[in-house]
């Protein structure tokens, strides 16, 4: 009997608890793990709320966004996290409130929130809205929003970039503006000047003066910086930029304005050498920002507030050679369609507040990237705080934005495994020695291959 | 008749206390483990992109095969991966077991200050293949890491991204992860010390001491850990993927079947979910084709060496 009765107790008490662990994970989520460590309990607490509020309480409009750093690991993350602060700040008594919620996986979140039927209330996408949340029609149409109020300079690049049949699904309050950044002193050093540098030829030329130079200088990072040298070579033709500004075919893979720039980039690659090629630019940076062992660099304007003090004097933004620059909207905030008019309504009002002057300017000069708004004076702004580093970045988004010719990033138009692909194939150039040419047939059957 | 009547009763009491019981283990299988199986390998079979993200369509009879034929025929780095991850598999079983296996022998000596040892050797096994990851890049970075001059110290000159040399490249890879064997190491060692100690005292009376004693008694009385942990080994060298996200991204030759399932289904635009359950199917079948080999060695194996001590 008593055997009887202990057993059934147990089996009473394992039933409890897997019934109390199915139903609790909006109570675990609140006493556990942090935003951005728990992103998917974060979501599953937020829609039990939303769903278990009584009527007449608020709604919440969940905001998705990438800035989880810390603010010592990385400020411009904070100054980011305030801007969107500063609005739930002022919407927390109204029908709906503003949760901005940080993430370190964005894409996965969107991925798989996508492949449910599902989009979240606003996101700042990674790279692009998936093809996917599209064609579903998951996510909300902003261009009758921006041509209703006029906000067609305010978002910029992303009118005509983001444009997708008419209909525009993201807008990126930041431009992702890459273009040279040359070390004016290690260049001098070997007899040459930076302004002198205005063809690739050049550009090679002064790389193999560096190198004959010897010592532990070096040209430049190469790896995921060639991809941006092919990119930008491409846009010295019309052929080029038209190829740029379209998805990736057959006929792309098989042009020869794609082998040119590929067999040009690879072949300045070599001679670069493998040692100093990197998948991830990062792994490299402190060589030419901290210790102006490098002279040139390619990469965005952003890498301003990385240069070290010291160097500050010789390290310069330039465009590419031939007057060009890459310049992406890319994906920046989406929402979702599926949301009820209040929601929707508070939503697009935030989009309204990331373009707005007064926000653009914070991200200019707290976060230093390129503000998407045509309107907001970079120049006057760099001069009002006479901060080196704004002025620097300054500089870099004048030249930019007023480039003979601007160019959309491949990864963006052509897909990131395709991007993936051509770094790697330029990666394995490096190395002294490959057939080039072997190289890139290779490269294009697996790009045939990947589109198929 | 009445008491055949209580115990069929008290049988079928029985029998529900253990499905009660059984119920919460069976349903979770069910539900993390089953469904999403069974999921993978329905929409192997079904168009499932960015087009009809939210209904996966099957493709019919005709073209059942069709995401097969592309990851198999078309894909240019689906081999390249499966032989890779197949070669970190028995990687792990033939190379990293054996390196466990004596550690945790060396480990299981009484000997002064083995405890210490034994604690700072876990110590690397605590930091996550990320990082782990990460401190190999700058091991192996030309600029600054301790293995090129080292290379120079045989081939003068030698100035290349040890990374992008394909083939050093998958050596340079497997060595990032081989060697971190900890849990491997403590699980053979909570076993090893398992072994009673009259076992121990009785082959030392019979002769069989130190690696005798490991050979004859410790390993055939440990076995049953050995083929779990060569299983396990064999299985997370399949699933490698963060060594390659962080060292080469698949350059030179060192995708990894995880890798490519991340490349297809989130990397691509297309978001080829369809064609990334593809090759998990294989991963699957692959990680089932381990465990049986797996098992298969070690009873063949053990079954031999059965007979040669007869």
């Amino acid at each position: 009997m008593k055997r009887k009765a202990v057993s059934l107790f147990m089996a009473i008490a394992v039933g409890a608890a897997l019934l109390a662990g199915c139903g609790n994970s909006g109570a675990g989520q609140a006493t556990g793990g942090t935003a951005a460590e728990e992103p998917a309990k974060e979501e599953a607490a937020a829609e039990s709320q939303a769903a278990e509020a009584p009527a007449g309480e608020s709604e919440v409009l969940e905001f998705y966004h990438g800035y989880y750093h810390e603010e010592s690991e990385w400020p411009a993350a904070k100054v980011m996290r305030d801007i969107y602060d500063e609005f739930a700040a002022a919407h927390a008594d109204g029908p709906v409130t503003f949760k901005p919620i940080p993430v370190e996986n964005r894409a996965e979140i969107v991925s798989a929130q996508v492949a449910g039927g599902n989009f979240p209330d606003v996101v700042d996408v990674d790279t692009a809205v998936p093809q996917a949340a599209i064609s579903q029609g998951l996510v909300l149409d902003l261009k009758p929003y921006i041509d209703e109020n006029g906000l067609q300079d305010a978002v910029g690049i992303n009118y005509t970039q983001n444009d997708v049949d008419g209909h525009i699904y993201t807008v990126h309050d930041q431009l992702e503006s890459r273009g040279m950044w040359y070390n004016a002193a290690v260049l001098e050093s070997v007899g040459v000047k930076m302004e002198d540098i205005k063809t690739w030829e050049d550009f090679g030329a002064a790389m193999d003066k560096v190198r004959a130079a010897g010592g532990e200088n070096y040209g430049y990072v190469a790896g995921q910086g060639s991809l941006m040298m092919l990119n930008a070579m491409m846009a010295e033709s019309e052929e080029g930029r038209n190829l740029l500004a379209s998805e990736l075919t057959e006929d792309t893979i098989r042009s020869e304005v794609f082998a040119d720039a590929f067999k040009r980039a690879a072949a300045m690659d070599q001679a670069n050498g493998s040692g100093h090629t990197t998948e991830d630019l990062g792994n490299l940076m402190d060589d030419f920002n901290k210790k102006g062992m490098v002279a040139a660099l390619f990469n965005g304007v952003w890498n301003a507030s990385g240069i070290d003090a010291g160097l500050a004097e010789s390290i310069r933004p330039s465009l590419f050679p031939g007057d060009v620059a890459i310049a992406s909207a890319g994906g920046g905030i989406s929402i979702s369609s599926g949301m009820s008019e209040a929601k929707t309504e508070l939503a697009l009002e935030f989009l309204a507040y990331m373009v707005s002057p007064e926000v653009q300017e914070k991200i200019f000069t707290g976060v230093q990237a390129n503000p998407c708004n045509k309107t907001v004076d970079l120049q006057a702004l760099a001069q009002e705080g006479e901060d080196p580093i704004v002025m620097k970045l300054a500089e870099a988004c004048s030249q930019v934005n007023s480039a003979g010719t601007v160019v959309i990033g491949v990864s963006y138009t052509w897909g990131g495994d395709v991007g993936n692909a051509i770094i790697n194939a330029l990666m394995e150039c490096a190395v002294s020695g490959t057939d080039i040419d072997a190289r890139f047939e290779q490269l294009q059957q697996e790009l045939i291959a990947l589109i198929a | 008749m009445e008491k055949k009547k209580r115990a069929g009763g008290l049988g079928w009491r029985r029998k529900g206390f253990i499905l009660a019981f059984l119920a919460p283990t069976l349903t979770a299988f069910a539900i993390f483990y089953l469904y999403p199986i069974v999921t993978v390998i329905f929409t192997s079979f079904c168009k499932w992109d960015y087009t009809n993200i939210k209904t996966p369509q099957f493709w019919g009879w005709d073209e059942l095969w069709d995401n097969y034929q592309y990851i198999f025929q078309t894909y240019p780095y689906f081999w390249e991966a499966l032989r890779n991850s197949s070669a970190w598999a028995l990687l792990g079983a033939v190379v990293q077991v054996p390196v466990a296996t004596l550690i945790a022998l060396a480990f299981s000596r009484k000997i002064k200050g083995v405890r210490t040892i034994r604690n700072i050797y876990i110590i690397p096994n605590m930091i996550s293949t990320a990082a782990m990851g990460m401190i190999f890049l700058q091991l192996y970075s030309p600029l600054y890491g301790v293995v090129n001059p080292v290379i120079r110290l045989f081939n003068k000159g030698f100035d290349e991204n040890i990374l992008l040399l394909k083939g050093p490249a998958f050596w340079a890879m497997t060595c990032a992860y081989i060697f971190f064997t900890g849990t491997t190491t403590l699980l053979i060692l909570g076993n090893i010390m398992a072994v009673p100690e009259d076992v121990r005292e009785a082959a030392v009376l019979d002769g069989a001491d130190g690696l005798k004693q490991d050979w004859y008694i410790t390993l055939p009385m440990i076995k049953g850990t050995l083929k779990t942990v060569s299983v396990l080994a064999a299985t997370s060298g399949f699933l490698l993927y963060n060594e390659v996200y962080f060292l080469t991204k698949g350059a030179a030759g060192t995708y990894s079947i995880s890798y490519v399932i991340r490349e297809l289904a989130i990397t691509s635009p297309r978001t080829q979910f369809g064609r990334a359950n593809t090759v998990a199917v294989v991963q699957i079948l692959a990680g089932m084709v381990i465990i049986v080999l797996i098992n298969g060695l070690y009873s063949i194996s053990w079954k031999k060496k059965k007979e040669g001590c007869r």
